[in-house]
């Protein structure tokens, strides 16, 4: 993450932090290094959550915040169902590479089911029905100044409409990579 | 697991929409981080948490959990500059880890497993 965003983050005084990666078995990189940029920089005043549906994504984050001294609560939970209404707007920062594959919806519904590396990429219509699902949900959970970062592709950006209603949209990068283009947000909540 | 991860977790199976907070927390196996994983002692973050969490729940829990720790029944502004009570919390909000235990609701005693520090939130096709 460049530093300017660890900038935003610090100006917008998080005290929460949350990584939400639904399934990609991913080695929790992402929080890790948030946490040890912001550290860097004297910045200590943050819980980190790191939150999947797949144990073996839990325990490589776990084992990966040892080996880099971070601190990252894991739960094993779909979404933020499980958070009380207390968490409601006390999210400053929400991360989340969701299921962006464009796949056929069986694909997606047997990926959701088995909880397994599969469910990392199925993202099934257009790629973003597990997205259109977490909106609402973010929407809730994120602070009044919170800020919400998503890894997208461009076949996901029928969203934008979607995410427009609720949030402000800035594009930070723009990238090619092997198979696909993908594109990364940054949305905060659009001030009534 | 840490009790802060606790304090804001609640029961989501179908149905269960009251008394579902806090779950009744068995630690059977517990330790302690050392100094070079867990997050360094700190002041402002503990008063901040303490703006936010559920007081109530974490003082209940603590208290069955048997660890020689008391809290008080209220929280107050001289009590958040209390180095004693501060240093409390560091060690129970960020220092100790439930390796095994369970999660149950007081309401429909739906049992969520914590495994190797993790625990399992996820419910069946047909609590949902």
């Amino acid at each position: 993450m460049h530093s300017n965003q660890t900038q935003i983050i610090q100006q917008r005084q998080s005290s929460l932090c949350i990584l939400q990666r639904l399934v990609r078995v991913g080695s929790g990189v992402v929080i890790n290094s948030l946490q040890k940029l912001l550290a860097q920089q004297s910045f200590n005043d943050a819980i980190y959550f790191g939150i999947d549906i797949n144990i073996k994504a839990l325990d490589v984050t776990l084992r990966t915040a040892i080996q880099n001294n971070c601190d990252v609560q894991v739960i094993q939970q779909s979404f933020c169902h499980n958070f009380t209404n207390l968490m409601k707007g006390s999210v400053d920062v929400f991360i989340f590479n969701p299921p962006y594959v464009v796949t056929p919806e069986d694909e997606l519904m047997k990926a959701q089911q088995k909880r397994d590396i599969e469910a990392s990429w199925a993202g099934g219509k257009d790629g973003i029905q597990v997205l259109m699902a977490f909106i609402p949900k973010a929407y809730e959970f994120l602070s009044e100044k919170g800020v919400f970062y998503l890894l997208l592709i461009e076949e996901n950006l029928k969203i934008l409409k979607r995410l427009g209603k609720l949030f402000d949209i800035v594009y930070l990068v723009k990238r090619e990579c092997p198979g696909e283009r993908q594109v990364i947000l940054r949305l905060t909540k659009k001030q009534k | 697991m840490k009790l802060i991860t606790h304090n804001i977790l609640m029961c989501n199976k179908k149905g269960c929409t009251t008394n579902n907070f806090p779950l009744k927390l068995v630690a059977t196996n517990w330790k302690d981080l050392d100094t070079e994983n867990a997050q360094q002692y700190n002041p402002a973050l503990l008063q901040r948490l303490c703006e936010k969490i559920e007081w109530n729940a974490l003082r209940q829990t603590v208290s069955t959990l048997n660890w020689g720790v008391n809290l008080p029944e209220q929280l107050s502004a001289e009590l958040v500059q209390d180095e004693a009570f501060l240093q409390d919390l560091h060690l129970l909000l960020v220092k100790r880890q439930i390796v095994e235990g369970q999660m149950v609701c007081p309401n429909c005693e739906r049992v969520y497993e914590i495994k190797n520090g993790i625990p399992n939130m996820l419910l069946r096709e047909d609590e949902v």
